[in-house]
């Protein structure tokens, strides 16, 4: 494995506490890589432990996975002695080893995405309920009567937001609903000079008691649970927690700006014998903590300060020309020393690391400065700058068919604008595909949930020709789609779909299966009729598609009298060669499984429409990076994600789109998102959210308790930084252009760009 | 004759000397009554069933031996001695015939002591049936080993070294288990472990009893000691000092019954009061290759396994003709079928039966079994599956069977949805396909004017369905048109029709004839019978039960979902009752169930055997060809882990309150390797021919494992 410098030295590492700071393109994965591998060479791990590297994704699992397995084998070194894991997949290893230390049992219920997708609104629903008056009662009273209804709805809508964030962050700060409440009761029952507890923080404590109750009754857990549980796990057998901290001799840290208080406390757990940690990352690209538990502030400014921590960074980055770089770089000096709040320049952006670029013999060397793009370009409002974007993408992509490009949005909204504006031209260049929608869900993720609830569905209607032709569609796309992002050769598998082979996309087969009975089809009888109409022409090349889908078709709806979840492992199995393709399949079976246990009556055909909300984008799965669903750009064609999708990515040229105050405020005392005008500008569920953390603080490690204003003061402060972040992400996306726009009104009323964009 | 006792490995030859000792013993005349031949379950059972169907032809004797299981034989005894016992046990009603009531009824029950304190239970996240199936668990196994039930949370909590917390739910579970044993005493209702406790506790210390035994029994036989429970074998040790000859049988490796409370010391303690302990070493079932195979594989998990480097080595015998093939190891799990399904082919075409091969893998699911029949279809072989802990509702006929009974209980409100009905068409019409059922399901929702399952006179639909599918369906819908008319006839329909009757009489009137899947399939045909008795026990459990009225005394009425619905009476239909829970999946995990039902049948000579390692291990079964599957999997090595129950902690060895009592990661550890070594053993002692071992980088879960097994078997190999 070839390393510059800066890898090597980091790759020389052989034990203690380190933290390394890595710019965007510095090749991080590569270098953890690189660092497993010489760990495992050195020859120090005893015969039962491994190297553990924690990653972010599970595509990040597969690409350190297979690197990891080229720099042994390059060393002629067994390829093992090494796991590489997500946190879920590291927290539900500890549980599934020792469910009865964590309280629960090998097969314990997860509620996900899809399985858990009614908990918290039913949760928020029965707190309405039982406490309407109470909680209509933070709305104008005398408002309209339509107006009243959709303040209802929205207030309705947030409210359930209120009591998402307080739950997923009171289980990130271990507290039961009890220990919730004696937190808030204790609080209030002391001294009056104490502030009062914000109601809202009431509201969401509520809601995560009922959602706890809901969750219990059904014996699932959710995702912070999980983890939670293997922190109980390690916490109530000492000696178990030291036989895998002894398994996991030295543990290397991806993505660590994004961790969350959990993950820390159980990598540390696992680390406090042998204190072998090693946590890459970079602080200016944690754009997570605003809407997640992940926060920072443990990886930047804390986790340096314990004793024998060792600094390193990656600065050397061959992804950007020069200008682009300097552009990043500029962004980071102007936050961390100009920007007009104070607080900001010390919680934004770090100017520690500045991106340098790599010397021009480096096998990775930066695109050529001379020919590089960066443009701000202002529209006079929305509409002409999604029209305009997407012409002048569409351009690029058809004059550059090797070059790869993105749209990235600051929210999927305006996505939807771009993408509809990508509609249209794209009716005109009907000969090849000129862009991906990757807004919601990424298309790897529909591709699967799609392929899958045309299979259940075609089960659940096996006479419906319709169903038929719709399952043969969702098999031809899928080829189409993986031919283009050349899976198949760059993968190593010959075969991208052994099971039903090359597909014509030939509209014929589609009228032939239309006219065809499919008893006789599926389930032919010895020297039974045709299952085709007698008078009609069949080329030899459509006989044999049709035989191939119908053995398959055949064969599942075989499969339908098993459960539906096994149901859709076995087409799963048929259909699915990629790692990423079968793991997702997979998640996808267990959460069909978890809906059948919530609602055991449902049937094949509602179960394809839960697959077909997350195919059509109506539901989020599994999706908060894009990288999560192994995608990667293909050349000529534009992807259009958000900006905090495309964490991990790059693309030639990239078009960040409202680069506006809006998106990206500066002033402390500006409009805010999430702030409702019928509450006076208050935005609900951060000020829970904020108020929490600081009672937490406060209870635990007696910091000052700031009043209400000052919270609403902070939430902005970080809402600011974040969005600097943001920001910063989507500049360091670009490798050779960069094209900045934004409209001078927008959602009705005047705009101007980005402070931080007028001051570059 | 002597007192002997007979230790060795499979294969080595000890149930033959135990039936050698039976035809002895008759041809001396002994009384056959006065022998008794335990077996701990009963497919062994059955083997000295069929031993003295063979002699008694020639020997005419008087009576029979008494062959049983110590289930059966508790249950015998403590009926016959039940007026002696139950003033002193507790009973409400001494007076009362006691009512023996099945596992479904015993979960059910619970479940209704459970459901309102679900609150108490919040630390620990478990579906509901789990939280009930460990307290029943921890109520058995508290009975096998002879301990009351007060005893669990101390037991338990002695042991536990985390959270006190915990200790808090050992004792809240504790309750719901004595609450259960005073409703239980209250009306006379035996459930399993109410049952063992009084053999255990009431019926073996009575000087009466041990006088009627004595006398009873004067020979005694007894195969697999170790996978008896502890009382089992106090039950040996009165009997052996007064019979006048006794052969046990203690397999070596073994114990896999662990989870059902088999105690290998415990039978062990039964060395010292025979004359004679027979070692039996030479083996005549696994060949010398595959012996030292095992030997060299078992040596991996030795105490000292991690300090070895070298394996033993491998004699003189090499791996290869004990190994079938070099491991597959396979990228994809289908990947791993196909290997499988390839070498199968190989050895069907070298002259092996099919009924050689077993496929055993540590978990079995559908898709598995699935793919292996949809493989072999082709090759005319068959695969014929032990899976006691499949959720009963999980097999497509037992969906029929219910859809069946929705469709003639209309007043349940349950319609069969479409899909449904053509499914359930399908498992029960032989020859049917799904798309053919679902022909005839849409016709039937087309002509259905009342609930129920209508006649289909449209001639096109039987078109394109098929003439021959006309008889089957037409005797189908006839019957429960009859059964319509008769139950609305009969105001007091649901006492008088109850459910299993129902499936009683559609059986045999219907399903059990030509045209049905039961008639053609013996196998389905088993699992009809066991719906219909399973839902009988469960109605007659559940009269004797009585109303069970039992209200939420915690907050969680508001919550929808949560509140139990209160039962009442008038309202109690035990079918609709009966159906819930099926389909809830309570009835699941029926291990139990062995202790009462049959053995499994056997497959016929054209199947292959598929079955989780451990039902293979502990049915005894034995194959001349193995194929062990995902072995990298984690699942060879862990043992059932739950959080309110524990099978080393509450065993009698576990002294509660002595000192160093605390169950540890040490003696998790060391507990694993013995069973994995165990388990490794008793395979291939098992085998007389070859092993294959197969697994894939991405399991079925599309997850990399990387156990215990996988490691040591290529350690072996690389040593080799």
């Amino acid at each position: 494995m070839e390393l510059r410098q800066q890898q090597a030295a980091i790759a020389a590492y052989r034990g203690g506490l380190m933290l390394v700071s890595a710019a965007p393109g510095s090749g991080k994965t590569h270098t953890l890589a690189a660092l497993a591998a010489r760990l495992i060479c050195a020859g120090r791990l005893p015969p039962e432990s491994e190297v553990l590297v924690v990653t972010f994704t599970r595509s990040a699992v597969d690409t350190i996975q297979a690197r990891i397995r080229r720099a042994l084998q390059a060393e002629h070194a067994p390829a093992d002695r090494f796991r590489v894991m997500t946190l879920h997949s590291l927290a539900n290893q500890i549980v599934r080893e020792r469910p009865d230390l964590a309280g629960t049992v090998q097969d314990f219920r997860i509620d996900d995405e899809l399985s858990g997708r009614q908990t918290l609104p039913e949760a928020a629903r029965s707190f309405i309920e039982t406490e309407y008056d109470y909680w209509r009662s933070f709305l104008p009273p005398d408002l309209p009567a339509r107006q009243a209804a959709e303040v209802e709805a929205q207030w309705r809508e947030t409210t359930q937001r209120i009591g998402g964030e307080v739950t997923r962050l009171a289980k990130n700060l271990r507290l039961t609903p009890n220990d919730l409440r004696r937190l808030i009761d204790g609080q209030t029952a002391g001294a009056p000079a104490q502030p009062p507890i914000s109601p809202f923080l009431r509201i969401g404590a509520a809601i995560y008691e009922r959602y706890e109750r809901i969750l219990s009754a059904g014996g699932r857990l959710d995702f912070d649970d999980l983890i939670w549980r293997a922190i109980i796990a390690l916490n109530n057998d000492d000696a178990f927690r030291r036989r895998l901290g002894q398994r996991w001799l030295y543990i290397l840290e991806d993505e660590a700006q994004d961790s969350t208080p959990l993950q820390e406390e159980i990598l540390g757990a696992l680390s406090r014998e042998h204190g072998n940690w090693v946590r890459v990352g970079d602080p200016n690209q944690a754009i997570m903590t605003t809407f997640t538990a992940s926060d920072v502030r443990f990886f930047r400014d804390e986790f340096p300060r314990r004793p024998g921590v060792r600094k390193a960074s990656l600065s050397a980055s061959g992804r950007s020309a020069q200008p682009i770089i300097d552009l990043a770089n500029r962004l980071a000096d102007w936050a961390a020393q100009q920007h007009p709040e104070p607080d900001v320049r010390r919680m934004g952006l770090s100017n520690d690391v500045r991106i340098e670029p790599v010397g021009p013999d480096d096998p990775q060397a930066n695109p050529p400065a001379d020919e590089c793009v960066i443009h701000v370009q202002p529209f006079n409002d929305g509409e002409a700058e999604t029209a305009r974007v997407a012409e002048s993408a569409a351009r690029y992509v058809l004059e550059h068919s090797t070059r790869t490009c993105a749209v990235l949005v600051p929210t999927n909204a305006f996505g939807r604008l771009i993408v509809g504006a990508l509609q249209s031209i794209q009716e005109r260049h009907q000969e090849r595909a000129l862009f991906e929608d990757q807004l919601r869900n990424p298309a790897g993720v529909r591709n699967v949930a799609r392929v899958l609830a045309q299979a259940l569905r075609f089960c659940s209607q096996p006479l419906n020709t319709a169903a038929l032709v719709a399952l043969r569609q969702a098999l031809v796309d899928l080829a189409a789609w993986d031919r283009r992002a050349g899976i198949g050769e760059s993968r190593g598998v010959a075969e991208a779909r052994p099971a039903y082979g090359p597909l014509t996309n030939d509209a014929r087969v589609n009228v032939l299966l239309r006219s065809a009975r499919l008893e006789r089809l599926l389930f032919p009888e010895p020297a039974g009729q045709p299952a085709l109409p007698e008078r009609v022409e069949v080329s030899r090349q459509e006989q044999i598609e049709i035989d191939r889908l119908a053995a398959l078709a055949a064969k599942w709806v075989r499969a339908s009298v098993l459960p539906p979840d096994q149901l859709a492992l076995t087409v799963a199995h048929d259909v699915f060669r990629r790692n990423e393709d079968l793991a997702l399949a997979h998640e996808l079976a267990v959460s069909l499984r978890r809906y059948l246990d919530v609602n055991p009556q449902a049937q094949l055909g509602e179960l394809a429409e839960q697959l077909d909300d997350i195919a059509g984008n109506r539901q989020k799965y599994m999706s908060d990076s894009l990288v999560e669903a192994g995608f990667e750009p293909a050349p000529g064609v534009i992807t259009v994600t958000t900006m905090h999708k495309a964490k991990g990515l790059e693309w030639d040229r990239v078009y960040l789109t409202s680069v506006d105050q809006i998106e990206f405020p500066h002033d402390v005392n500006g409009a805010f998102r999430g702030e409702q005008w019928y509450l006076e500008g208050r935005d609900p569920a951060t000020e829970a959210r904020m108020q929490l953390r600081a009672l937490h603080d406060w209870a635990i490690r007696g910091t000052p308790m700031p009043d209400e204003r000052e919270l609403i003061r902070q939430a902005r402060l970080d809402y600011i930084a974040e969005r600097l972040r943001l920001l910063y992400v989507g500049i360091t996306r670009a490798r050779r252009d960069l094209i900045i726009s934004y409209s001078r009104q927008r959602l009705g009323r005047a705009n101007a760009p980005a402070l931080a964009i007028q001051a570059l | 004759m002597s007192r002997q006792y007979l230790v060795g490995p499979p294969g080595a030859g000890k149930t033959g000397r135990l039936i050698d000792r039976l035809v002895s013993l008759l041809e001396q005349n002994v009384r056959p009554d006065r022998v008794l031949i335990l077996a701990p379950q009963q497919s062994q059972a059955r083997i000295f069933r069929a031993a003295l169907a063979r002699v008694q032809g020639a020997h005419r004797p008087r009576g029979e031996p008494d062959i049983h299981t110590i289930y059966s034989l508790a249950r015998q005894h403590v009926s016959l001695f039940f007026p002696l016992i139950a003033p002193v046990a507790g009973f409400g009603n001494p007076a009362q015939e006691p009512m023996v009531i099945n596992v479904e009824a015993v979960q059910y029950l619970v479940d209704r002591f459970v459901q309102p304190r679900l609150a108490d239970f919040a630390d620990l996240k478990l579906p509901r049936p789990r939280l009930v199936r460990q307290i029943i668990d921890n109520m058995n196994k508290a009975s096998v080993c002879g301990f009351p039930l007060d005893q669990i949370a101390e037991r338990l909590g002695a042991a536990w070294t985390g959270d006190a917390q915990r200790l808090v739910s050992y004792r809240r579970a504790q309750e719901v288990a004595l609450d259960f044993r005073r409703f239980c005493l209250a009306r006379s209702l035996l459930d399993f472990s109410l049952l063992m406790d009084l053999f255990a506790r009431y019926l073996l210390p009575a000087r009466s009893y041990q006088d009627y035994i004595a006398a009873r029994y004067r020979h005694v036989l007894a195969d697999n000691l170790e996978e008896n429970p502890p009382v089992a074998h106090d039950f040996l040790r009165l009997l052996l000092r007064t019979c006048d000859s006794a052969l046990l049988a203690e397999d070596d490796p073994g114990g896999y019954r662990l989870f059902l409370g088999a105690d290998v010391e415990s039978a062990r303690s039964l060395r010292r009061h025979c004359d004679e302990v027979t070692r039996l070493d030479e083996v005549f079932v696994a060949s010398p290759a595959i012996v030292s195979f095992s030997l060299a594989l078992m040596a991996q998990f030795d105490e000292q396994a991690g300090k070895q480097t070298r394996p033993r080595p491998a004699s003189d015998h090499p791996l290869p003709p004990a190994l079938g093939d070099h491991p597959g190891v396979a990228r994809y799990w289908t990947e791993m079928v196909d290997w499988v399904v390839e070498h199968i082919r190989r050895l069907l075409a070298g002259g092996a039966r099919p009924s050689d091969i077993a496929v055993l893998a540590p978990f079995v699911e559908d898709v598995l079994r699935f793919e292996l029949e949809d493989r072999l279809r082709a090759d005319g072989v068959g695969v014929w599956s032990v899976r006691p802990s499949r959720p009963l509702y999980d097999h497509p006929l037992v969906r029929a069977l219910v859809a069946l009974a929705r469709l003639a209980h209309p007043h349940w409100q349950q319609p069969v949805p479409a899909g449904e009905l053509a499914r359930a068409l399908a498992s029960l019409i032989a020859d049917l396909d799904v798309a053919r059922g679902q022909l005839l399901a849409d016709a039937a929702l087309r002509a259905a004017a009342a609930p129920g399952l209508p006649p289909i006179e449209d001639p096109a639909v039987w078109q394109r369905v098929g003439v021959r599918f006309q008889a089957p369906y037409a005797a189908l819908c006839q019957w429960l048109a009859g059964w319509s008319a008769q139950t609305r006839a009969d105001p007091t329909q649901a006492e008088s029709a109850p459910l299993d009757r129902f499936w009683q009489e559609v059986f045999s009137d219907v399903l059990a004839h030509p045209g049905f899947t039961p008639h053609v399939a013996p196998a389905n045909a088993a699992i009809c019978d066991r719906l219909i008795r399973s839902a009988l026990a469960f109605r007659e459990a559940m009269q004797r039960a009585g109303p069970i009225d039992m209200m939420p005394h915690h907050e969680d009425a508001g919550v929808p979902g949560i509140a139990p619905r209160p039962l009442s009476a008038t309202t109690f239909d035990p079918g609709l009752e009966y159906i819930t829970i099926l389909s809830q999946g309570l009835l699941g995990a029926q291990y139990a169930l062995e202790r009462e039902q049959p053995a499994p049948d056997l497959p016929g000579a054209n199947d292959i055997l598929l079955a989780p390692v451990y039902t293979w291990l502990t049915n005894n079964f034995r194959s001349r060809y193995q194929f062990w599957l995902d072995v990298n999997s984690l699942g060879w090595y862990e043992r059932i882990y739950q959080p309110l129950t524990h099978p080393y902690v509450l065993s009698r060895r576990w002294k509660p309150g002595a000192p160093g009592m605390a169950w540890t990661e040490a003696d998790e550890h060391r507990e694993r390797q013995a069973m994995l070594r165990r388990l490794v053993g008793g395979l291939l002692y098992r085998c007389s021919g070859q092993v294959f071992v197969a697994s894939s980088r991405l399991g079925m879960s599309g997850q990399e494992e990387a156990g215990p097994l996988e490691r040591a078997l290529r350690r072996v190999i690389e040593t080799a």
